[in-house]
């Protein structure tokens, strides 16, 4: 009777303690958005009212008319999505073919390639931005979306080639034996096999390009050069709020847009995220 | 800029890609082809052989320095390998399999050669040379090492670099410690809720480093943010000032730096928790180990080589870290916040001084290169390939 009794009420205290700690890490890694949201839903100069309210008394929309209408801030969300979208698809159109090569074609220095490719990812682009900017201007890219699009895309294809080696190399070696009976070339395995099979490998490597050029702030801001038309999210936000930094609400209004598209996709894919990130650096 | 406009430029820079790659691949498919007929062989062709190897190098060092100049012994490459297959009859247009896994990896090779290698060859060289002038960025007056000796005895590197590793030990310390934290309990909440509590780990994690600087910009401002908090709570009498004092700016952007990053350390150490056999844990608990004592000796040993590969990933990336510092305090008050990578950024954009600018990129590249050559070699273990 005592056992059943304490064995109960330890069932009791885990799910008490699992409760507290999913409220603490919501906490820890929800406030600063928290406080970010209730922000940018005062109207505007109640950010500055004393006492601090933590729940808006009268939460209107009025900050982020302001951010769409008045700073035009659709025009860098579009200008993001034109450049992480196409960062991704060129991204997957490369890396799946480098990382097909090294996962399953027989070849000499397949190891050596590998390296070579992962070496190079292992120099900061913080270190390479100024010959950067001077290549792109020698193409006469400066001031464009592509001058992002395209330095993007090859700051991904390492981690990508990664990622969808170690996809690749799960699927059975037969696949290719058999479809090699059924007479089908090199280039079809890969496209009608392989690509099929390995679609959430493809789609978790796509979801990293695009988080990571979504939110790239380095290099953009240097190919910008200040003209708002190109300019991308992280830009425009960095910018408001170095213009309006009495201005809170419209700032927070700003941020909270900028946030929704990383934020749903990451939430909707947690999985693959985690085991993407996770390839290679865990032994699976 | 308009989204068609956009694609078009794209387009145009893909064709010129793709003649690129073309032209490499084909170079590198004679070449192998003539190398492989005439193995052994001690003629003119051999010789002839080595020669275009020899030329192919040379044009791919030279491009680092003189583009067009590498053109020539490229086009000289070019047509010796052209003349040694005809002679040698080693024309044929279907590919091997060894040749086709070229094919694959040169689109993939050229873009890092040009955006990492080429690069880094670059800031070698703008290192080497005095180059101040706004309009005009080429190389003109060489002068050794000057640059760095300028680094090495200016009067804000030896901070820089203090606070670059304070910092990078500082918060992947804590960060270490609460990501551990974070991903041992979304292993031991209930089922229901493993889900939503990853869900919720990964959010700092993906948003942009910009953006959290900024939101946390705002959280440390005196008037509104978390010191007026901590006054309205009654806990201090006077805002804390947390970006304006040195020491507490300093432990101000370490703070906005573990709130994003302990995600990706928690992220990390998941995947390697997922792998640890749970009939460990069953047999430990069967014998009657504490909490505690499975922890130090089988959570500990089994997840060390993910923890060496987490904390390599995380401090390669703290010692580059530029964003939350150019967003949070442009490296002030002063320069206590200035990191490395900042000066760098400054050096090069806000002063345009990119000779001196390359000389401090180098130190950060120098200090990452070791990390990287121990990162690489401990993944490299983790992937088996068909050999």
């Amino acid at each position: 009777m005592i056992t059943d009794w304490s064995r109960r009420n330890r069932k009791v205290l885990e799910g008490i303690g699992s409760l507290l700690l999913t409220l603490l890490i919501t906490a820890f890694c929800l406030s600063p958005l928290y406080w970010v949201a209730i922000t940018s839903l005062k109207p505007m100069g109640a950010e500055y009212l004393m006492p601090i309210q933590l729940w808006p008394e009268q939460p209107t929309l009025q900050a982020y008319d302001a951010v769409i209408t008045q700073l035009g801030f659709l025009v860098p969300v579009r200008n993001s999505f034109v450049v992480a979208l196409s960062t991704a698809v060129l991204c997957l159109a490369i890396s799946s073919l480098s990382a097909y090569a090294i996962a399953r074609m027989r070849f000499k220095y397949k190891v050596q390639s590998l390296l070579i490719l992962q070496l190079g990812a292992m120099i900061p682009p913080v270190v390479t931005i100024a010959p950067t900017f001077v290549l792109l201007r020698q193409l006469g890219l400066l001031r464009t979306l592509p001058a992002m699009i395209i330095p993007n895309v090859f700051y991904n294809v390492p981690l990508a080639t990664w990622l969808l080696a170690s996809y690749f190399v799960e699927l059975p070696f037969e696949l290719e034996d058999a479809a090699k009976v059924d007479g089908y070339k090199p280039l079809q395995i890969f496209r009608k096999v392989i690509l099929p099979l390995s679609a959430p490998g493809l789609f978790a490597a796509g979801v990293f390009a695009f988080i990571g050029t979504f939110g790239e702030f380095m290099l953009g801001n240097v190919v910008t050069m200040g003209l708002p038309d190109v300019a991308t999210v992280p830009i425009a936000v960095q910018n408001f709020s170095f213009q309006f930094r009495q201005q809170y609400t419209w700032v927070s209004a700003g941020i909270i847009l900028a946030l929704i598209p990383v934020v749903t996709l990451v939430v909707i894919f947690q999985r693959w995220v985690i085991r993407g990130l996770t390839a290679g650096a865990v032994k699976y | 800029m308009s989204a068609t406009a956009t694609i078009a430029a794209l387009g145009r820079i893909l064709v010129f890609y793709a003649v690129a790659v073309g032209l490499v691949f084909a170079e590198l498919i004679l070449l192998s082809r003539a190398a492989a007929a005439t193995r052994g062989q001690k003629g003119l062709a051999r010789a002839i052989v080595i020669l275009t190897g020899g030329l192919l190098a040379a044009a791919a060092i030279v491009f680092v320095f003189d583009q067009r100049l590498a053109a020539f012994p490229a086009a000289a490459a070019i047509l010796l390998s052209v003349v040694l297959s005809v002679v040698l009859r080693r024309i044929s247009w279907s590919l091997s399999e060894p040749e086709l896994a070229l094919l694959f990896i040169v689109p993939a090779a050229l873009g890092i050669f040009l955006f990492y290698y080429y690069q880094i060859g670059q800031t070698i060289i703008f290192s080497l040379n005095h180059l101040d002038h706004v309009t005009q960025w080429t190389p003109e007056t060489f002068v050794g090492l000057g640059n760095y000796i300028d680094v090495f005895k200016g009067k804000s590197f030896l901070g820089a670099l203090y606070f670059t590793f304070y910092f990078t030990v500082v918060a992947v310390f804590l960060e270490f410690w609460i990501g551990l934290g974070m991903a041992m309990t979304s292993f031991w909440v209930s089922p229901k809720l493993r889900g939503f509590v990853r869900s919720i780990i990964v959010i700092p994690w993906a948003i942009p480093p910009i953006i959290s600087a900024n939101i946390w910009k705002w959280l440390f401002n005196a008037d509104v943010g978390m010191g007026a908090l901590l006054k309205q709570a009654g806990l201090v009498k006077e805002a804390p000032v947390f970006l304006a004092d040195p020491v507490l700016a300093m432990h101000s952007v370490i703070l906005a730096d573990v709130w994003k990053m302990s995600s990706m350390m928690a992220i990390l150490l998941i995947g390697g928790l997922a792998i640890i056999p749970q009939d460990i844990y069953d047999a430990a608990k069967v014998d009657g180990a504490r909490a505690f004592y499975r922890f130090v000796r089988i959570t500990l040993p089994m997840l060390a080589p993910t923890i060496l590969v987490a904390l390599l990933f995380r401090c390669m990336d703290a010692l580059r870290t530029f964003d939350l510092i150019y967003g949070l305090t442009k490296g002030g008050p002063g320069t206590s916040t200035d990191t490395l990578s900042s000066f760098t950024y400054k050096y090069y954009f806000t002063s345009a001084q990119f000779g001196l600018g390359s000389a401090y990129g180098m130190v950060v590249f120098v200090m990452i290169l070791g990390l990287s050559f121990i990162y690489i070699s401990r993944i490299r273990k983790n992937l088996r390939f068909r050999e």
